[in-house]
């Protein structure tokens, strides 16, 4: 295996609001490999947007990221706009991240005024049209305004941005979420096709666990801020070992009548906060809980090829 | 979902055409800047020379003094328009200042934040407290009566409003998704502030600069009532209305006229701001 | 437009009565940029007890149809065709009639429970409001069964809920609060938009299966609108496809999952990624875009994107029933493919 392009050890992100602290993010530790694609998935309050805003200091946390020889997290300055370059981002809401008062060629040139401002504007447009055309928009559309766009087109014009500079890594956070579902396989064919053609790795960011299985080859289901399981994609999807993943899986609407029924394994919400704290956080919704639950935190052994957090889960 | 469309300049006039009371004030406002630059220029007489056979004409057609002559014998319509020439000139210059203070001032404090704000827009509220015209009575003791001066004490007052109005115009554009992308690749504050933020507020600061020139041609008035504006025989539109005040009973035509022209300019301006502000306005559409 | 009328798919059971009855229903917006219609000469039938599943994407016209079913378009819609209930139009009618009918033989679950329900006011009273307006309930008559329908639908401690406000509750149990509101004064058809599609996915395993067992206890008949195909699968006995404001395709649900005849259905069932099928390197996604809403008639609304386009798909294609089915099936295409042929153009 390819040495890790990103190693990230107990990430923790708090948010403090009217007074209390929320943690979102509550010691999560995983590697990146360079090539790969790494699948984080969760549901609503897993942690997995604020780990991608953590990554790229968006919003305050502890812990380490190691990147490219150097930990993200306690960069400064000119050293952390450096990491830019080679660390970037695609939202969830494609038209809301793009500036409504710029024209596409002037969104998707940004980074090359700020990383490359030594290249002409000439230089810097035919770089803008060729990843414009790489991404399956026609020159035509340089000088559109966003709100010309559909959701689809302007997810690429997203990519197109990020993409610019060729960096490392990028993060995709539920890139396809808000899309029609006949574009989000154009879009996740896209970004397969860049992630080879660029060698990038990718951070896919998601809550639908068929998505991430077309993209990811490894995938780490989140909970409440803490890891449940990571494993390689055949093992998690044909053989999960913690009851989350199993409720996860089972849940997803399969379309085909003969199938059986969306099952709700896990009872209860996934907001649904522990009246005691300590031990697992996933115990209120689990099917297998037990008094050892809510006692001891379960914490991550290895399983097969991948990594649990269950004490009762197989082996 | 939806984002403001961005309105051509073809589109926005498009717009404000189809508002009746807004092109009525237009014109009206063009018509005004038109002869007040066109008529001093071709009128035969003269804004300061004295005419002492000639005092206290009352208007007539006839005669070539339609506005009729003031105290000094002084022809009133070429008084009048030069009038207009200084209040829309201080009026639009002024607003221009305040405005470039006032956005860069409330967009710094907005996007920055924390400390930063607090120490900008504290010394807004400080500001506020100042009594002013306590203030240009002080700076006109100190360096005499200037033109230079009421440009500057009234530049004092009124980008204090759109400040604020910036900052917080600023706040809610902070929390947007496009403002996080851009720091997400890296752009440094002042670039931020420069190429997203305030593009992003010129809907609101346009509006709000149109309203503020008749505040500020009406607070350049009061000075000038008071006698604290622009200096004899320079007139500004404030101090034919204190002229003519003062000669209320006998010559009311001295009073009128000026003070009909400058409500009418302010009238006009208003009604061109509120048609700028439902123009641009997206939900209306 | 003039809206042509043709041949309906016809409710062929003759056990069962039937509830809507809709014909050529089209909703139009007039504005200065253009006609935006959302809601192309649209015609079904729904049967009593029936689940009705109608799927497409942003700007097909699935919600707009919902609203006219309820008269809930606003005053800006033009609405022309006909919607009857029981023989009853809807479609212009008067407003007091349609505040009667609304709750108490057709109502609503939206997508945005938060949005749906009133931040200011207690839970209970909200749930109370139309069982009192339309049934006369006292009071406590109106809370006994407003607990009791909390409990149906599967929420805890129903007394303390009454009393809390919407913002108390998370989203899951903010929709089952909009389901019993729905339920309060027992209607015929549940109309749902998107009723799901906010929620996390094994809230959604439990409000589907909620869902189902409200069907089967009380017998209302539903319209689910979504996007989700794999939702429908779950719950919908037959499936209407919409496209551009048309409908496309309509057939039993094991039948259209199975062999669908309309491109477009076959199109979205392979590019859709599945947790049931292997996988696959590349995902057959269907080119280009949606059309937009005020696109104007030129045909098929689908032949740009359609990988089976002929010369024929110039003319707008009408609904017609296909032959071979023996219970309701209708597809708008002019091809008369095979379903093998359609699912090898897609893969």
């Amino acid at each position: 295996m390819s040495a890790a392009l990103l190693e990230v050890h107990n990430l923790v992100v708090r948010y403090r609001a009217r007074g209390r602290t929320q943690v979102a993010v509550d010691g999560v530790s995983f590697e990146l490999g360079a090539g790969e694609s790494l699948g984080l998935v969760g549901e609503s309050g897993s942690g997995k947007s604020s780990i991608a805003r953590a990554l790229l200091r968006l919003v305050p946390a502890s812990g380490v990221a190691q990147f490219a020889g150097s930990d993200l997290l306690q960069l400064r300055g000119a050293a952390l706009r450096a990491t830019r370059e080679h660390l970037q981002i695609i939202f969830q809401d494609p038209l809301a991240a793009l500036d409504p008062r710029m024209r596409i060629a002037e969104i998707v040139g940004e980074p090359l005024r700020e990383f490359r401002p030594q290249l002409p504007a000439s230089e810097r447009r035919a770089l803008v049209r060729s990843m414009l055309e790489r991404v399956g928009l026609d020159a035509m559309h340089l000088d559109r305004y966003p709100h010309e766009f559909s959701g689809g087109q302007a997810q690429r014009i997203g990519i197109a941005r990020a993409l610019v500079l060729r960096p490392r890594l990028l993060l995709c956070d539920e890139p396809v979420a808000s899309l029609d579902v006949s574009i989000t396989a154009q879009i996740v064919n896209l970004l397969r096709d860049l992630k080879t053609e660029f060698g990038l790795s990718l951070l896919f960011i998601a809550h639908d666990l068929a998505t991430v299985r077309q993209v990811c080859e490894r995938v780490m289901v989140l909970y409440r801020g803490q890891l449940m399981e990571i494993a390689p994609r055949e093992q998690l999807y044909s053989a999960p070992r913690h009851p989350y993943t199993r409720a996860l899986l089972a849940a997803v609407p399969t379309p085909d009548p003969a199938h059986a029924r969306p099952a709700a394994l896990a009872v209860g919400e996934p907001g649904t906060v522990a009246t005691e704290p300590g031990g697992c956080v996933f115990r209120q919704r689990c099917p297998l809980a037990a008094a050892r639950c809510a006692s001891e935190m379960p914490s991550l052994r290895a399983t097969g090829s991948g990594l649990v957090a269950c004490h009762y889960a197989d082996p | 979902m939806n984002t403001p469309a961005i309105l051509t300049g073809q589109q926005l006039w498009q717009r404000l055409s189809a508002r009746r009371s807004t092109m009525v004030a237009l014109w009206t406002l063009l018509a005004i800047v038109v002869a007040a630059c066109a008529v001093p220029m071709l009128s035969p007489y003269d804004y300061s020379t004295p005419a002492w056979t000639r005092i206290f004409t009352p208007p007539s057609l006839r005669g070539g003094q339609i506005f009729g002559t003031d105290a000094l014998g002084r022809d009133l319509l070429v008084r009048v328009m030069w009038g207009c020439r200084i209040s829309l000139l201080v009026g639009l210059v002024a607003s221009l200042v305040s405005v470039v203070i006032g956005v860069l001032w409330g967009a710094t404090a907005g996007y920055i934040g924390g400390r930063t704000d607090s120490l900008l827009m504290r010394t807004v509220d400080v500001l506020y407290s100042v009594p002013f015209i306590p203030l240009v009575i002080v700076l006109n003791v100190l360096f005499g009566r200037h033109l230079l001066l009421v440009f500057v004490g009234i530049g004092a007052v009124s980008w204090l409003d759109i400040a604020r109005i910036v900052r917080g115009q600023t706040l809610s554009i902070r929390k947007r998704e496009y403002i996080e992308a851009a720091r997400a690749l890296g752009v440094r504050a002042p670039s931020m502030i420069r190429r997203h933020v305030i593009p992003n507020l010129l809907g609101i600061v346009i509006v709000y600069a149109t309203l503020t020139v008749p505040a500020v041609i009406l607070f350049e008035a009061l000075l000038s009532f008071l006698g604290l504006g622009v200096q004899a025989p320079l007139a500004s539109l404030g101090s034919l209305v204190a002229d003519g005040a003062s000669e209320m009973q006998s010559n009311p035509y001295l009073l009128i006229i000026p003070a009909a022209l400058l409500a009418l300019i302010i009238l006009c301006l208003n009604h061109l701001g509120d048609g700028l502000r439902d123009a641009l306005d997206p939900h209306e559409h | 437009m003039a809206c042509v009328m043709r041949s309906i798919p016809m409710n062929t059971d003759p056990g069962t009565a039937t509830l809507l009855r809709v014909n050529n229903l089209c909703v139009e917006y007039h504005g200065v940029h253009g006609t935006v219609r959302a809601v192309r000469d649209l015609s079904f039938e729904l049967r009593a007890h029936e689940c009705l599943g109608v799927v497409g994407e942003s700007g097909c016209g699935k919600t707009q149809l919902l609203y006219a079913l309820m008269g809930l378009n606003g005053n800006a819609a033009q609405l022309r065709g006909s919607a009857q209930y029981r023989g009853e139009e809807l479609l212009g009618a008067a407003p007091r009639r349609l505040a009667a009918l609304r709750g108490r033989r057709l109502a609503m679950v939206f997508q945005d429970s938060m949005g749906a329900l009133n931040p200011y006011l207690r839970i209970g009273v909200q749930l109370c409001e139309g069982a009192r307006a339309q049934l006369g309930l006292t009071r406590s008559a109106a809370q006994s069964r407003a607990a009791a329908l909390l409990e149906t639908v599967q929420i805890d401690a129903p007394a303390l809920r009454l009393r809390q406000y919407p913002h108390e509750l998370s989203g899951g149990m903010r929709q089952r609060v909009s389901i019993a509101m729905a339920l309060m004064c027992e209607p015929e058809i549940l109309l749902l938009d998107e009723p799901t599609t906010a929620l996390d996915v094994t809230v959604q395993a439990q409000v589907l299966a909620l869902l189902s067992e409200l069907r089967e206890r009380t017998g209302v008949a539903m319209i689910f609108v979504t996007h989700d195909l794999g939702v429908l699968a779950a719950i919908a006995d037959r499936v209407a496809v919409m496209y551009a404001g048309r409908m496309v395709e309509l057939a039993p649900a094991a039948q259209l999952y199975a062999t669908p005849r309309h491109p477009y259905t076959a199109g979205l069932l392979h590019s859709m990624p599945r947790l049931d099928a292997p996988l696959m390197a590349r995902l057959p996604a269907i080119p280009g875009q949606p059309p937009l809403a005020d696109a104007a008639d030129a045909g098929c609304a689908f032949a740009p994107r359609c990988a089976l386009v002929h010369e024929r798909c110039q003319t707008l294609p009408a609904l017609r029933a296909l032959a071979s089915a023996t219970s309701n099936s209708w597809v708008a295409c002019h091809l008369t493919a095979t379903p093998e042929r359609i699912r090898e153009a897609w893969t």
